[in-house]
């Protein structure tokens, strides 16, 4: 039997968790045209062992809360979470983290209930999220029996999105090969730049970079989620893989 | 296990090292740094966005730039805009509204995208209510902590770092030391006639050469004295039976620690220096001495006891390292430009003294030499100015010298200090200009010629005039000059509004943003001019309140005082203006200083990048306290 199909072995005998239910419950009350300031986003990155969610596995979580259209700087989320199988020698997504930190880490069936409920019903931010969104639901599947419904913003599509429009005002050439890397984004942005230190670093820097471009979409006229989800392009903005209507 | 590894909110270290990095949070304790970090928020402020807005906007945050600009101006009634400030990174906005608890007095804008960080109201104000220098920090314009924190500062890591102190023996060569004046004398002249040549030329030793100009010895004054003199020989032998020889030789390119090591052994105290095998002059142990001590009163004999003008060249170069050394040992920079003064004076008394000495029948006693501007003030840098005029009295007398005669000695005069200090020399008034010499009836037809017509450049000029100082020559006629010109002027209501509306119509820049200057129109500078936009204008402030209230010092200082002491301007504003125009001067001073240091030309030009940010800090406070002495005299004279 392969491993994915043990994990949904696994998750169909799990009940789902209190953590969970919660988040969800805050959601079903979700108002979407209510202005974009009224909103708590959850800017989050993750490190991980590899890129396919089937075998690898999340090492690190950084997270941090935007409310009322600022970063709270103390309101942040870290941790490292000890993998189940030993780390690949050679591994370079995780060059920034010694095994001594991981090893010493509580697993992440331990901490992820802990995450779910900072999120409390946030939108969610990261940049080219999917891949972290498709890691951390496979997580929460197996350890907490359900997959978490926030709505999802991309900060990648935003900037994608940012970058259409300036072109298509400002006439700008369009075969310019702009990065849509962060910490290119974030330098041709002139934004305030963090050391590639850990994924709360990360996280930090792709929150700048939200902040951003929403309030740059905001001169251009978006006020409120749903705006941001269907006003203009909705695929731009929000991730592939969102599920804003939980 | 670190914080870094627990589920909760960890210290913010970007945050945390970005306040640490600037007044007033650095000045914090860790710990309150630290929870500061932990509650800060972060908004962003696209380009043009208003972040408050002047008697209306209520403030909830203190704020800090942690990337971007703002423009910070003030609205009047008359709807005009006054630029107050441009702030970039670790400005701070909204301290006082939120410690006063008032609506915000002025408005601010970003220039361009800005991220802040907020720190909500109630953490503030328990901050500020905690930390003294924290409220302090926003409260107090111009504060003694800040500026002797700047002084240190430029102090401990600008003037350490000067080679020119080291004048050491490993360093100075034979070439930096000899003087290449020196005479020779034929071994078959007589000893009497050597004594006299020694005595003419006021020297210490004669090369002594055979008939075929080939050096043969050395004879010194010591000579004389112990084998002449002393042993009782007939001095009409010739001069080679008590001549040193042969003559020791060193390289010009030695360095002086070897000629010492050569002195010692061979136990002389006189040697030939030579280029390949040619003699370029004589070094002695005295030499090495002067040129070694950095010490200002042998600097002041030594400019003293020069027989020949010529002589005087190598010791100016000398005046910056004897000040560097005052300054090292914490000389004050106010103190430090009366020194440089005061030997400018000796330069010029001497030079004038040895001139006048060539002309023969010329009687110089009825002439008065008056510095004026800033040698007259006392206030010389490492750019000299000699600025000088001639006045005398009645020309009937035939002891003054003629108008010939004065300008033959000032056009002497003024190629002398054009041979000493070369381009760094800054003169722009002497008495070989025929408009600048004259007797006390002409002085007295000029001042009221300004007087009658106080018109722009001519006031300019005239301003140089009221800032006057006799130097030792006709005392009573140079102190008729004095008095003459500061009673007319002072009691020319017109002259005086002149002088205030030249005065005020040099606004001091506003405020410094990165590495750019920027101006009350909001103009961006890079280069910032000290002489004219900070020196000049406490300067001219201290004259023309002087000229008001009857006070007859020139030096900056000594005005400033006095009218502290006579309650012209008010303790609080004087300890203010002496403390800026203190740093201001050091500023100037090390500037210079790092610049002769390094072979260029000093000057007064001072680029922002050069700065540490709590010197633009302290010197954005000295175009505030310049302002407000602008208000002063708008209000006095206006």
């Amino acid at each position: 039997m392969n491993h994915g199909l043990k994990r949904l072995f696994k998750s169909l005998g799990l009940a789902k968790h209190q953590a969970l239910k919660k988040n969800k419950q805050i959601l079903c009350g979700l108002d979407w045209n209510k202005p974009l300031e009224d909103y708590d986003f959850v800017v989050f990155d993750t490190e991980l062992t590899g890129l396919e969610p089937s075998s690898d596995e999340i090492v690190s979580i950084g997270a941090v809360r935007v409310q009322n259209l600022r970063i709270i700087i103390g309101k942040t989320f870290f941790c490292y979470a000890k993998p189940k199988k030993p780390l690949p020698k050679d591994s370079t997504l995780i060059h920034r983290i010694t095994p001594d930190q991981i090893m010493e880490a509580q697993p992440l069936e331990e901490i992820l209930p802990d995450f779910v409920g900072f999120l409390q019903g946030a939108v969610i931010v990261g940049h080219f999220v999917s891949i972290d969104i498709s890691f951390l639901n496979s997580a929460t599947n197996s350890f907490m029996g359900g997959t978490i419904k926030n709505p999802i913003v991309d900060t990648m599509k935003m900037a994608q999105h940012y970058e259409d429009h300036r072109r298509r005002r400002y006439y700008e050439d369009a075969t310019s090969n702009l990065s849509f890397g962060l910490n290119d984004l974030s330098k041709k942005y002139g934004l305030p730049l963090f050391e590639k230190h850990d994924a709360l670093e990360d996280a930090m820097q792709t929150a700048y970079l939200f902040l951003f471009l929403m309030k740059k979409f905001k001169s251009l006229g978006m006020s409120t989620l749903k705006d941001l989800f269907t006003g203009q392009k909705k695929a731009a903005f929000s991730s592939d893989q969102d599920s804003y209507s939980a | 296990m670190n914080d870094k590894s627990s589920n909760f909110a960890t210290i913010p270290i970007a945050a945390f090292q970005f306040l640490s990095r600037f007044p007033p949070f650095n000045e914090l304790d860790v710990t309150v740094t630290e929870e500061l970090a932990r509650r800060l928020e972060v908004e962003f402020y696209p380009k043009g966005t208003t972040i408050f807005r002047q008697g209306l906007t209520d403030i909830t945050h203190f704020y800090v730039i942690q990337k971007g600009s703002v423009r910070v101006f003030l609205r009047s009634e008359s709807d005009t805009f006054t630029l107050r400030n441009v702030g970039g990174e670790g400005e701070t906005l909204g301290g006082p509204c939120l410690i006063r608890d008032q609506k915000p007095d002025v408005t601010v804008e970003t220039l361009e995208d800005t991220f802040c960080f907020l720190i909500p109201k109630a953490l503030f104000l328990k901050i500020v209510s905690e930390n003294v220098s924290f409220e302090k920090f926003f409260l107090a314009e111009f504060q003694k902590e800040r500026i002797s924190a700047a002084y240190l500062e430029t102090r401990n890591e600008r003037i350490r770092s000067l080679g020119l102190k080291r004048l050491d023996y490993f360093t100075s060569r034979v070439s930096d030391v000899i003087r290449p004046n020196f005479k020779v004398v034929r071994s078959d002249s007589s000893i009497q006639q050597t004594g006299q040549i020694l005595a003419k030329f006021r020297i210490g030793s004669l090369l002594v050469t055979n008939e075929s100009s080939n050096l043969v010895g050395i004879v010194t004054k010591k000579d004389l004295r112990s084998k002449v003199v002393a042993g009782g020989m007939d001095y009409h032998l010739p001069v080679s039976t008590i001549m040193s020889s042969p003559v020791k030789t060193i390289p010009v390119q030695a360095r002086l620690f070897e000629t010492t090591l050569l002195m010692i052994k061979e136990q002389i105290s006189h040697l030939a220096a030579v280029g390949g095998s040619e003699i370029l002059g004589i070094i002695t142990t005295h030499d090495i001495m002067v040129h070694q001590a950095a010490s200002p009163i042998i600097l002041f004999r030594e400019i003293q006891a020069q027989e020949s003008p010529e002589s005087m060249n190598s010791l100016f170069k000398k005046i910056p390292t004897v000040i560097n050394n005052l300054m090292e040992e914490g000389a004050k920079a106010s103190h430090c430009i009366n020194m440089i003064t005061l030997f400018h004076d000796r330069i010029f008394i001497r030079a004038l003294k040895l001139f006048g000495d060539l002309m023969s029948g010329v009687d110089l006693s009825a002439l008065a030499p008056i510095l004026v501007g800033k040698a007259a003030r006392m206030e010389q840098t490492f750019v000299p100015v000699y600025d000088y005029i001639a006045v005398y009295g009645d020309q009937s007398n035939s002891t003054v010298p003629s108008e010939a005669h004065i300008e033959k000695l000032a056009t002497r005069l003024n190629d002398f200090f054009e041979n000493c200090f070369g381009k760094n020399l800054r003169s722009k008034i002497s008495a070989a200009n025929p408009r600048w010499r004259g007797s006390l009836k002409i002085w007295s037809k000029y001042i009221d010629e300004w007087i009658s017509n106080p018109i722009l450049p001519e006031i300019r000029i005239a301003k140089n005039f009221l800032d006057a100082r006799s130097l030792p020559g006709a005392n009573n006629v140079a102190n008729s000059f004095l008095k003459l010109i500061f009673e007319k002027i002072s009691s020319s209501e017109n002259f005086m509004k002149g002088l205030a509306d030249d005065f005020l119509s040099i606004k001091p820049p506003v405020s410094f943003f990165r590495d750019i200057i920027v101006e009350a129109d909001g103009t961006q500078i890079n280069k910032l001019d000290m002489e004219t936009r900070v020196a000049e204008p406490f300067a001219d402030f201290a004259r023309l309140l002087c000229l008001r209230n009857g006070v007859t010092e020139t030096n900056t200082l000594a005005r400033l005082k006095s009218l502290a002491r006579m309650n012209v301007i008010n303790e609080d504003l004087c300890s203010e203006v002496l403390e800026a125009h203190e740093f201001q001067t050091q500023l100037i001073l090390i500037s210079q200083l790092r610049a002769l240091d390094v072979g260029a030309t000093p000057g007064y030009i001072i680029d922002p990048i050069d700065l540490s940010d709590l010197e633009k800090r302290t010197l954005k406070d000295t175009f505030g306290v310049l302002g407000r002495l602008q208000a002063i005299v708008a209000k006095t004279f206006l």
